[in-house]
């Protein structure tokens, strides 16, 4: 068995793949490598740059005379205006003062026999004191 | 130091790195094995050409993000086997077991490369498909018990046990077809 196994064996590793199948393979992968893409938005941003700095001038430039947009106020004006507070109502302390309250309820009346408060009874203290001596 | 002189990761790492000549590498080393695999697992040559060579498009694209958690033949070998299972799904009502059609116009080291894979077909086409992965990995392919676990996701104690019945299995077909030519 074992000398048929080897024998298929070595016949199998003979087997080689086709020459032309190399050429085949690289011939059917794309020729460039996928490109990086990381400086795109670099490219882009860098071409926003520019562009804004090209067109800058002309956006910015006050037209003269009959301009539908105001001028752009100025810095130092901006830091000479104060703030405009609104306007709040302060309350009507009058009105307060006149709002009705109702009554308060009667006190109840007061108890005619006067109680104590220390009910403990002093008659025990007394006996104890006395059984002691 | 030339491409074909550096290990198979060390390859692959080149390629990922960039180098043009790295894939050129990569397939000379890799073709005939993968050719190999292809005729037995597949009906006829012209088919395990196309096998390989779009096992060889498809690492192309899918060893850049390799990850070297296995060697580089496994993941090549799946992805043949996958090629294969596709080739084959589109066969299914034929045989394994092929008979050769007209070769009177190939040449001859084709007709016999064809035949030492037709023996090697016949001879395994009886076995369970894990156990026939095994013979070929194990047996014809020449890797290591701990390669061929790899390549087929499984443990080594589960190669050596599926080589065992395999290699049993393979010794009564070889008698039975034995007794059957006399």
């Amino acid at each position: 068995m074992n000398d048929e196994l080897n024998d298929m064996r070595r016949k199998y590793r003979n087997i080689t793949a086709p020459p032309a199948l190399a050429t085949r393979v690289l011939a059917s992968v794309p020729k460039k490598r996928a490109r990086h893409h990381g400086w795109l938005p670099v490219a882009a941003s860098l071409v926003a740059v520019v562009v804004v700095i090209g067109l800058a001038p002309f956006g910015l430039l006050p037209q003269s005379g009959k301009s539908s947009t105001p001028l752009r106020p100025s810095l130092s004006a901006l830091a000479t205006l104060k703030p405009v507070k609104p306007a709040v109502s302060a309350p009507n302390l009058a009105r307060l003062r006149s709002v009705s309250v109702p009554s308060m309820p009667a006190k109840p009346p007061k108890l005619l026999k006067p109680q104590t408060n220390n009910p403990i009874d002093y008659e025990f203290f007394k006996e104890k004191y006395h059984a002691h001596i | 130091m030339s491409m074909d002189d550096i290990s198979d990761v060390e390859l692959v790492r080149e390629f990922k790195s960039g180098n043009v000549h790295a894939f050129d590498a990569i397939v000379r080393r890799f073709q005939d094995r993968i050719f190999r695999l292809a005729c037995v697992w597949l009906y006829d040559q012209q088919q395990a050409a196309d096998v390989a060579q779009e096992v060889f498009v498809r690492g192309y694209k899918g060893l850049r993000s390799f990850r070297f958690r296995s060697a580089p033949f496994t993941w090549l070998y799946r992805t043949t086997k996958n090629v294969c299972n596709e080739f084959n799904r589109r066969r299914q009502s034929e045989p394994l077991v092929d008979e050769p059609g007209d070769t009177s116009s190939v040449p001859e080291q084709q007709v016999a490369d064809y035949d030492g894979a037709r023996q090697v077909r016949r001879l395994v086409a009886d076995l369970p498909p894990r156990q026939r992965e095994v013979v070929m990995l194990r047996i014809f392919e020449d890797l290591s018990v701990k390669e061929t676990a790899a390549a087929m996701a499984c443990r080594e104690g589960t190669v050596k046990a599926m080589l065992y019945k395999a290699t049993r299995n393979l010794k009564l077909n070889m008698e039975r077809a034995g007794l059957d030519d006399e």
